[in-house]
């Protein structure tokens, strides 16, 4: 086999790391889910982090909302003082 | 092998909705510990910001929630026995214990941290304090070891008010304390009254209520005695100023109302079957309703008492009494 055959066959560092890095994706047309829920449960599931993400959104308004209004109150003291 | 292949039914996935959850704050004790907190805040001689004063409300109502999930999540097996707590989330196995505890403990920290950013750290203590008596002092420690449970564990529900008037003020005042003091008073015949004529469910659940451990004829006679004590206390916001003619009046004819229905209670035979009760929170026996009907009443005492406050101090109704205050 001559040198430039050699080559051909032959696969460079990048091509096999990309390999690798191909086979370690988790294969996404298959869902990762381990435990098989029925609909009611999905139902459920769903309203419940529906409520957690607005209560999330609620709280940093409020801890937004509070900051905005004791600055404003400390800034009148200090104006006024 | 894919990953399907790998599923298991979820059969230990919840299907509790969110409501689940709000019913675990006890949302019936929440509104009379937001109604009181706001009459303690509008009653404080400060004039608070409304959005602050609201959001410390707001956290009262979620801190008080969160105690009532954590009591929940501890009482679960008594909660299991009784005809009247056996609908709520944990025992009816929509929530795990685990999760109750998780979100009473988060509610719990959200409620204070956010109470001492919108009001003062002395507000934001006792919310912490008061989250802490119920759920441990009361429910882990008392509630079953002594008939005086919910006289000591009583000081958990006293609290709003104080911690309403703590917002609104930074202080704690013999005002604030007074107020601390009638709902303190007002627990032991409120809550014996309910235990007299549900004492069965008690005792199947082995929790030393007074009418299990003394009996029905002694809860009786300390109903009694409490409600003079109550009744003559709830006069005190008079004698310091806090209560005008509008609260003076309400208290003297409540108050007489609440000692006939005592003495009704402590005249009748109420407690005495003792058996089991089948049925919602007011479905009594005929020889219980004297009972029934005062622990009825002593919510609409402490509701009218308090919204007296409010009145006169949110919509300018107060008239001082000539001579006292």
């Amino acid at each position: 086999m001559t040198e430039t055959e050699n080559r051909k066959t032959k696969k460079s560092v990048g091509e096999m790391i990309e390999e690798v890095i191909e086979s370690k994706q988790p294969d996404y047309t298959q869902s990762t889910e381990t435990v098989r829920l029925t609909p009611e449960q999905e139902k459920a599931r769903a309203r419940r982090n529906v409520v957690i993400a607005w209560s999330l959104v609620g709280f940093m308004v409020a801890v937004f909302a509070i900051t905005v209004v004791r600055l404003s109150q400390n800034i009148a003291a200090g104006a006024g003082a | 092998m894919t990953p399907s292949d790998n599923r298991a039914e979820g059969e230990a996935v919840s299907t509790a909705s969110p409501r689940d959850y709000f019913d675990l704050m006890k949302p019936r004790v929440m509104t009379l510990v937001v109604f009181t907190a706001f009459a303690g805040l509008i009653a404080a001689p400060v004039d608070a910001d409304p959005f602050l004063a609201v959001m410390s409300i707001l956290c009262l109502a979620v801190g008080a929630g969160a105690a009532g999930a954590l009591n929940m999540a501890y009482d679960a097996d008594i909660d299991a026995t009784m005809q009247r707590t056996r609908k709520r989330p944990i025992p009816r196995g929509v929530v795990s214990v685990a999760n109750a505890y998780g979100f009473g403990v988060v509610a719990a920290i959200l409620s204070v941290l956010l109470m001492a950013l919108a009001s003062n750290y002395l507000a934001a203590g006792l919310l912490a304090f008061s989250i802490f008596f119920y759920a441990v002092i009361y429910t882990m420690i008392l509630k079953r070891s002594t008939p005086q449970n919910i006289v000591i564990g009583g000081a958990a529900g006293a609290f709003p008010p104080m911690i309403g008037w703590v917002a609104a003020t930074g202080e704690i005042s013999l005002d604030a304390f007074i107020l601390f003091m009638i709902i303190f008073l007002w627990t032991p015949p409120h809550s014996w009254a309910l235990a007299l004529y549900k004492s069965g469910d008690y005792a199947a659940a082995n929790v030393p209520m007074m009418p299990v451990a003394r009996g029905a004829k002694s809860t009786r006679l300390q109903i009694l005695l409490y409600s003079i004590v109550l009744v003559v206390f709830a006069g005190a916001p008079v004698l310091t100023g806090l209560g005008g003619a509008v609260y003076g009046a309400t208290s003297l004819g409540g108050g007489v109302l609440f000692l006939l229905l005592a003495w009704r209670i402590f005249r009748s035979r109420a407690g005495e079957a003792g058996s089991a009760e089948e049925g919602a929170l007011y479905a009594v026996r005929a020889g219980d309703k004297a009972a029934r009907d005062l622990f009825a009443y002593s919510i609409g005492y402490l509701t009218v008492l308090f919204a007296a406050l409010i009145i006169e101090h949110a919509f300018g109704a107060y008239v001082a009494i000539p001579g006292v205050g």
